[in-house]
């Protein structure tokens, strides 16, 4: 049935969008609910990320290892990044976001300079990596699925961190009441550089794994910046757990727009923004 | 006639350095023409540079979407132009063009400030950027023969008249500047400077009147044919009328901002939430901001396509509101002069920086030149960076902040004494 | 001679521009209770805070055990030895009971176990309520969890501020029994109190505060025999 596979791959697709998206936002939403500092660049971490990612996997053809370095690169700029760029700045939020959003129109040349025709992720033998599945008279890439698993097991991961490590406690701590952790002691500035990197590693593995799928096209970073800037808007900026669910609800309907009334895809990603500065300000999920 | 002379006067007393710089914009064509070449385009920067520092300068609202409305009264622009609309209406039709958009970007302050704020400018944009470019023509070129070329006689000589008068002006007030110097010394450095300047800016009038009254003779004598015409005085025409329109647009905001309503934008940027306990509407003096950004940013537009005729997708990325930001934010935020000026820096760089670039491609060959024109941005995009971090009032802004302490001390030395 | 462990000089603090405290200096010794007591909007708070490191002074001195610690980072502060009970939003209402006293604890991880259920048994009622987010607790609990969270840490120095507030009077005699057992075991607290009338019993030295300063200090016992300057700084009669 034409219409079902339709649909079914639409959702499909719409699921590993969303896990794509969370992977981009999680680090945001973690760092801006602790640091009040939001990251434009964020998600040009997220592109340089796949770019890294693939141009080590076209060399190495290891999977492993392209996977390693955008990490390794990721907790080093984030470390950079909030030492010399976001820590000066701190309290001064216009400063902060005029000069993130210079990062990130910095990254973007930089990323068009040094792969100024995009790189693609090429075919492989792999099932997993390259394959594809037969589902109600529709083919889809295996590697979907791979995604919507990494994506929840990221979830997993944060969720397990958040609530059952000390550190996990700080970083809650240190996001509800900044003052008061001080007073118990916790050294908030750590936190900060900690957090932050841990934050921007994030986004890097999230475009690294994502570069499978959508490759490295030169139009990657654009896209995906401002879809990563909805989702902490929709869910709630300063929640994991809201970016989670709000990263469901666009990456679906995101998606089922461009299979079923594609001349409204340029704009549904804003709709949805306007939507819910509307009915909901601080966030549909928000709130905790 | 001689009190209104010298009430003019008095009022150009406390900007001989505006006039100045003026009169030498009149002239400079005469002077460098290659130069005066490059100047139009960045003339307009400027302009697009001050109006985005209405918005983010004045009304503290972090907006970065401000390509849309320079972009779109580009485009509309270009359509009335290719299709035989008068200048002055255009420029009026492209004004009002970024007012709407502009008020439009703006509405969402009421609801969300700040960084949600700032991402949904970003989305907005964006929008329309797409929006345009999957609907609409992306190129609109436009005919050179539309910007109207001063053929008409009277035209050039009252322009070469308003020249004239604007460098006698400039003149007198350094005369009574000189005149209300006290300190010797300071006197005597000063006339000196003056007499400098003054014969630089009065030769040039010379040069442009005389190059009038031969291009009058030719013209009477039929020597001239229209081609050779417009081709000598297109460059003219791009360079008068983006300098004058920023000069107005100057003039303009410089009114609204020395005005009370200035002084509440300030107070708004400073601290909004006692600007609101006050008695303020908030909201609605940014909308104002806006409002006013908007008619400037959409006056750009018509004054980029005077420059270079022809409109691309180019004019509404990202990289445009980049050069609003860092021009303003280079000059100053907050003081409109330095805008001004920043503006004129970013456009300049960009070009300079392309030069050199482009001689790097033989030192290093692995870069094709694609690459090599994006360097420019990127090492604007660094500079940018380093400003905000080290320098967040701009140059101008410091100034203005620090530069009284080293002005006391050249002063001080200048008189003889303690000030 | 006890030593002092504690040592103010001079201390001047602004916050948003306002002069807060002008020049406040006071002692405290070693395993005394000593109480900050004084009018709403003296500077009290903002003295504890400053000690504490959250604000920091523009002139002045700050002596811990002998050490220098004016403009140390609050973290610093705090590991040397000094606990704080901030007087409202003085535990983090998102993380549960348990988590608030585990960030709070610091000193090796065997410990852990053994002072949790020292405090527990101080705090019945916390034990009971583990598990609970902190935000669900009433505002007596709330109060016990953060003097719980202050002492967890086995402090030299623990400085309360306002700890009676808003608490019935069941809760009052308990936060002074528990203040009554820290003396008894050596600890060093510093009080800053309204409610003179509540703790007379176990104060050791009072330092009353007025117009960012220290304007008086007294022995308990001259305080309790002279009503009428109670009634001049704190504007109530004892």
């Amino acid at each position: 049935m034409p219409g079902l596979s339709l649909l079914i791959s639409a959702l499909i697709d719409g699921v590993s969008r969303a896990m794509t998206l969370f992977l981009i936002s999680s680090g945001l939403v973690i760092i801006f609910g602790l640091m009040d500092v939001f990251n434009l660049a964020h998600a040009t971490f997220f592109a340089l990320g796949a770019y890294l990612f693939l141009q080590f996997y076209l060399s190495t053809s290891c999977f492993l290892i392209s996977l390693a370095i955008p990490i390794a690169v990721g907790i080093l700029i984030g470390l950079f990044v909030e030492r010399v760029l976001i820590r000066p700045l701190y309290g001064k939020h216009i400063m902060q976001l005029l000069l993130t959003m210079g990062l990130m129109l910095l990254l973007l040349q930089i990323i068009q300079i040094a792969w100024p025709a995009g790189l693609y992720f090429p075919e492989t033998e792999n099932r997993i990596l390259s394959g594809m599945l037969e589902i109600a008279g529709t083919r889809v890439r295996i590697y979907k699925f791979v995604l919507v698993c990494v994506g929840l097991l990221v979830y997993l991961v944060i969720d397990l961190f958040m609530g059952r490590t000390r550190f996990g406690a700080m970083l809650r701590a240190g996001t509800e009441n900044r003052e008061l952790a001080r007073a118990f002691g916790i050294n908030i500035e750590l936190l900060f550089t900690a957090s932050f990197a841990f934050g921007s590693a994030l986004a890097f593995m999230g475009g690294a794994l994502i570069s499978p799928l959508v490759h490295a096209t030169i139009e990657l970073p654009t896209t995906f910046t401002l879809m990563a800037f909805v989702v902490p808007v929709v869910g709630g900026m300063r929640s994991y757990k809201g970016a989670f669910y709000a990263s469901l609800l666009i990456g679906v309907i995101d998606r089922l727009v461009a299979y079923y009334f594609s001349w409204l895809s340029f704009a549904i990603d804003l709709i949805i923004m306007i939507v819910v500065l509307l009915i909901k300000p601080e966030g549909l999920f928000g709130g905790e | 006639m001689k009190t209104i002379f010298r009430e003019l006067s008095t009022g150009a007393k406390s900007s001989v350095t505006g006039l100045l710089l003026l009169s030498t914009a009149l002239v400079l064509p005469f002077y460098a023409r290659t130069f005066s070449i490059k100047m139009p385009i960045l003339y307009v920067w400027a302009t697009f540079a001050m109006s985005y520092d209405i918005i983010l300068g004045f009304g503290g609202v972090p907006s970065f979407g401000h390509a849309a409305p320079f972009g779109i009264g580009v485009f509309v622009s270009a359509l009335l132009l290719s299709r035989g609309v008068p200048l002055l209406l255009v420029y009026l039709a492209a004004a009002l063009t970024g007012l709407a958009v502009n008020l439009s970007m703006g509405a969402p302050c009421y609801r969300v400030r700040g960084i949600y704020y700032a991402i949904l400018t970003l989305a907005i944009a964006e929008m329309i950027r797409v929006l345009i470019e999957n609907t609409a023509q992306t190129t609109v070129a436009v005919t050179v023969g539309a910007v109207p070329e001063f053929v008409s006689e009277h035209v050039l000589w009252i322009s070469g008249l308003m020249v004239n008068f604007m460098v006698i002006l400039t003149v007198y007030s350094f005369i009574e500047d000189l005149r209300s110097t006290r300190p010797r010394r300071f006197k005597a450095l000063k006339a000196v400077f003056y007499i400098l300047a003054s014969a630089v800016i009065v030769f040039g009038a010379y040069r442009l009147t005389v190059w009038t009254y031969s291009l009058h003779k030719s013209m009477a004598a039929g020597i001239l044919g229209y081609r050779e015409l417009v081709r000598t005085l297109s460059p003219l025409n791009r360079y008068y009328i983006s300098l004058f329109v920023m000069v107005i647009s100057y003039l303009f905001l410089r009114r609204i901002v020395k005005s009370p309503v200035g002084s509440i934008f300030l107070s708004i940027r400073e601290n909004p939430s006692r600007a609101e306990v006050i008695g303020y509407n908030v909201f609605r003096y940014q909308l104002l901001s806006f409002a006013i950004s908007g008619l400037i940013a959409g006056a750009c537009g018509a004054s980029y396509i005077v420059c270079i005729p022809t409109a691309t997708l180019e004019v509404l990325t990202a990289d445009k509101t980049f050069i609003a930001l860092l021009g303003a934010v280079i000059g100053g935020l907050g003081t409109l002069v330095g805008p001004l000026f920043g503006g004129i820096l970013v456009g300049f760089l960009r070009d300079y920086l392309g030069k050199i670039i482009q001689n790097l491609h033989s030192v290093v060959p692995s870069l094709t030149v694609q690459q090599l024109q994006l360097l420019p941005t990127a090492v604007l995009g660094i500079l940018y960076i380093l400003i905000v971090l080290f320098l967040p009032y701009g140059f101008l802004g410091t100034w203005y902040l620090r530069g009284v302490s080293i002005k006391r001390k050249v002063k001080s030395f200048l008189m003889g004494r303690k000030v | 001679m006890t030593e002092e462990i504690l040592q103010v000089d001079g201390v001047h603090t602004y916050v948003s521009g306002f002069h807060i405290l002008q020049g406040a200096s006071f002692n405290v010794k070693e395993g005394s209770t000593t109480a900050i007591l004084g009018r709403n909007g003296v500077g009290k708070t903002t003295l504890l805070k400053t000690i504490i490191g959250i604000l920091k002074p523009r002139r002045g001195r700050i002596i811990f055990k002998g050490k220098d610690i004016t403009g140390l980072p609050s973290h610093e502060i705090i590991n040397l030895g000094i606990s704080f009970v901030a007087a409202e939003r003085a535990i983090f209402g998102s993380l549960k009971v348990e988590e608030n006293l585990r960030i709070a604890f610091k000193g090796r991880k065997e410990d852990y176990p053994t002072l949790l259920e020292k405090v527990f048994s101080l705090f019945p009622d916390l034990k009971r309520l583990e598990n609970l987010k902190a935000r669900n607790l009433s505002g007596g609990q709330q109060k016990m969890l953060a003097i719980a969270c202050g002492i967890i840490r086995k402090p030299d120095l623990l400085i309360m501020d306002e700890p009676s507030e808003g608490l019935s009077p069941v809760f009052v005699k308990k936060v002074v029994d528990i203040v009554k057992e820290l003396n008894e075991e050596g600890a060093t607290v510093l009080l800053v109190e309204q409610n003179f009338h509540a703790f007379k019993g176990i104060i050791d030295k009072c330092y009353l505060m007025d117009k960012g300063r220290i304007a008086y200090e007294a022995d308990a016992e001259e305080l309790l025999s002279r009503p009428e300057i109670i009634s001049q700084y704190l504007g109530v009669s004892a």
